[in-house]
């Protein structure tokens, strides 16, 4: 409160001086000198407090703007700003609020300040350096007379170590430093809350570094079906993530149909990218090649260093169906489920050699089988076998078979029956890999 | 998965139990990787767990070219009865040295 005004209002001895001038003023018995000197003291009484009443004024306005700086200081937004504009904004609330004249902020190479003069930031930098270097560190130390504060950082990165706070010639007072210490708060709030901001936006884009990946490579999958007289072709693919090592290559050379189903170990991205290394590989064995064992070498040929490399390896089967006559030779590469139906009886195809990747294939055999009508060839990949329900339990071969044995002669209806059981089973329970499934069946008589 | 070890002298006996998949093949990288260079014979039983995938084999494939490179040899001491069925499908079997426990008589083996 003003003192004039408390002197004013309440004056030493009880009675203050405006009652005891009034009482003068109003005295019968006194002087007209008595009464002027009086008058005289009324005036310079209301003056005092006129010119109080302007101080409390001032003092409730600064207070106010130092309240609003405050509030700005802790509402200065990272994420729509961005950081060096959060730091200026920062820098000019913060001198508001401590009624400084000079505001900067230090970092390891870099400065930004807030103020009229350039020289006296850069010497107020330089203290703030000095401050920085002094082997026993405090965190708000006073210099200059009490016209300098520095403070040091609690959450410091390279480009903000610490703030100066500087006036022209006069003070920085106890409460003054309370302000100081708010703005040091609202500082390593903000840093903090800027590291966070970056590092969601790091994260987002490797996400979308990753589903722009995942979807070029998912890409060497997308090609129309074939269509071959005599055959009925399904083919399902859905990797468990945005990607995966699931793949499928078909090709029709002399009117024959060349299949490739495999899967590559592992999920997501890595696998993906081994998948579709895989493809280019499988693509050009499967029309370069007489024979599917001989496709195979092929493949493990070109694949086996890399593979060894990644520690990974593919399980691979490879066929030829001829419509002519219905038969199939294939060879597999330790894939399953491999499963043909043979008047009604299911039986597995079982592995030929290794997977590619584990052993140098070279000359592996082929088993060779004949698709009648009503027969089918089921190539599927483990995510289908291995699908979960609520419980954890897998659906399994047995299953598989079951629904094989039992289902239709179109490949077509026969595939979304076996994919439909799978997903009743699954109840919901998300994929846990990569589900391929594809199906070939003889479809009537072939005119050639 | 639970992962036990055992050294002694040149010899390491790893037992891996429970579900042995993606989800644990990097743990049992962390824990087996030291074991490699360290021993010469690295015994791997295999015999509690209950599910295994082609993550975990191709991991087991990688092992057992790791030892062979640090001039060792990975031995799969004893296997459960998916690990084996995983393996005869996908033609594994032969690719590891597997070591029958004394007087086992495992489905179809000698």
């Amino acid at each position: 409160m003003s003192s004039a005004l408390s002197s004013a209002v309440a004056g030493p001895g009880g009675a203050g001086p405006l009652e005891s001038a009034l009482a003068r003023l109003t005295d019968p018995a006194g002087s007209d000198a008595d009464r002027r000197e009086a008058a005289d003291g009324i005036r310079d009484l209301v003056q005092d407090m006129t010119l109080a009443q302007h101080e409390i004024t001032g003092a409730l306005i600064a207070v106010q703007d130092r309240m609003t700086a405050l509030r700005a200081l802790t509402q200065i937004n990272v994420e729509s700003l961005g950081e060096a504009e959060a730091d200026v904004r920062m820098l000019t609330e913060a001198r508001t609020m401590t009624d400084s004249d000079t505001v900067v902020l230090v970092g390891d190479d870099t400065h930004l300040y807030a103020g009229p003069d350039p020289e006296a930031a850069a010497a107020l930098v330089r203290l703030v350096r000095d401050q920085l270097a002094a082997p026993r560190q405090v965190p708000i130390a006073v210099t200059d007379g009490g016209a300098t504060v520095v403070a040091v950082l609690r959450q410091p990165d390279p480009f903000r170590r610490a703030l100066g706070f500087a006036r022209d010639g006069w003070a920085f007072t106890t409460g003054d430093l309370q302000l100081v210490e708010a703005v040091m708060s609202a500082t390593d709030m903000m840093q903090t809350l800027t590291r966070m901001h970056l590092e969601a936006v790091e994260r987002a884009a490797i996400a979308q570094e990753h589903q722009a990946a995942s979807s070029l490579a998912q890409a060497v999958l997308a090609q129309p079906l074939p269509r071959v007289d005599g055959v009925e072709l399904f083919c399902s693919s859905m990797p468990a993530s945005l990607a995966g090592g699931d793949f499928h290559v078909f090709a029709v050379v002399d009117g024959r149909l060349w299949f490739a189903v495999g899967d590559v170990a592992g999920k997501g991205l890595p696998a993906a990218i081994v998948m579709s290394r895989a493809v280019s590989a499988t693509r050009v064995a499967l029309r370069t090649s007489l024979d599917p064992g001989a496709a195979v070498a092929a493949v493990s040929a070109e694949l086996y260093d890399y593979l060894g490399d990644v520690g990974v390896f593919v399980t691979l089967v490879v066929g030829v169906l001829d419509p002519a006559d219905g038969t199939v030779r294939a060879c597999n590469a330790g894939h399953s489920p491999v499963l043909v139906r043979q008047q009604g009886r299911v039986r597995p195809v079982a592995a030929d050699t290794a997977p590619v990747g584990v052993l140098e294939i070279e000359d592996p055999t082929v088993t060779e089988l004949r698709l009648a009508p009503g027969d089918a060839l089921l190539v599927g990949s483990d995510g289908l076998a291995e699908q979960e329900d609520g419980a954890g339990e897998l659906f399994g071969y047995v299953r598989l078979e079951q629904v094989l044995a039992g289902g239709p002669s179109s490949a077509e209806e026969l595939g979304r029956q076996v994919l439909a059981a799978v997903a009743g089973h699954a109840d919901g329970t998300a994929p846990s890999d990569d589900c391929t499934l594809v199906v070939l069946t003889p479809s009537g008589a072939v005119a050639r | 998965m639970r992962i036990r070890i055992d050294t002694s002298g040149s010899r390491a006996s790893v037992a891996v139990a429970g579900r042995f998949d993606a989800h644990e093949v990097a743990e049992f990288r962390t824990v087996v990787e030291p074991l490699v260079a360290a021993a010469d014979e690295l015994r791997l039983d295999l015999s509690n767990v209950v599910f295994i995938d082609s993550t975990a084999l191709a991991e087991l494939v990688r092992l057992d070219k790791a030892t062979r490179a640090a001039g060792g040899t990975l031995v799969l001491t004893d296997l459960s009865d998916p690990v084996r069925v995983i393996m005869e499908i996908t033609a594994l079997l032969p690719v590891f040295t597997v070591e029958e426990p004394a007087g086992a008589g495992a489905d179809g083996a000698p």
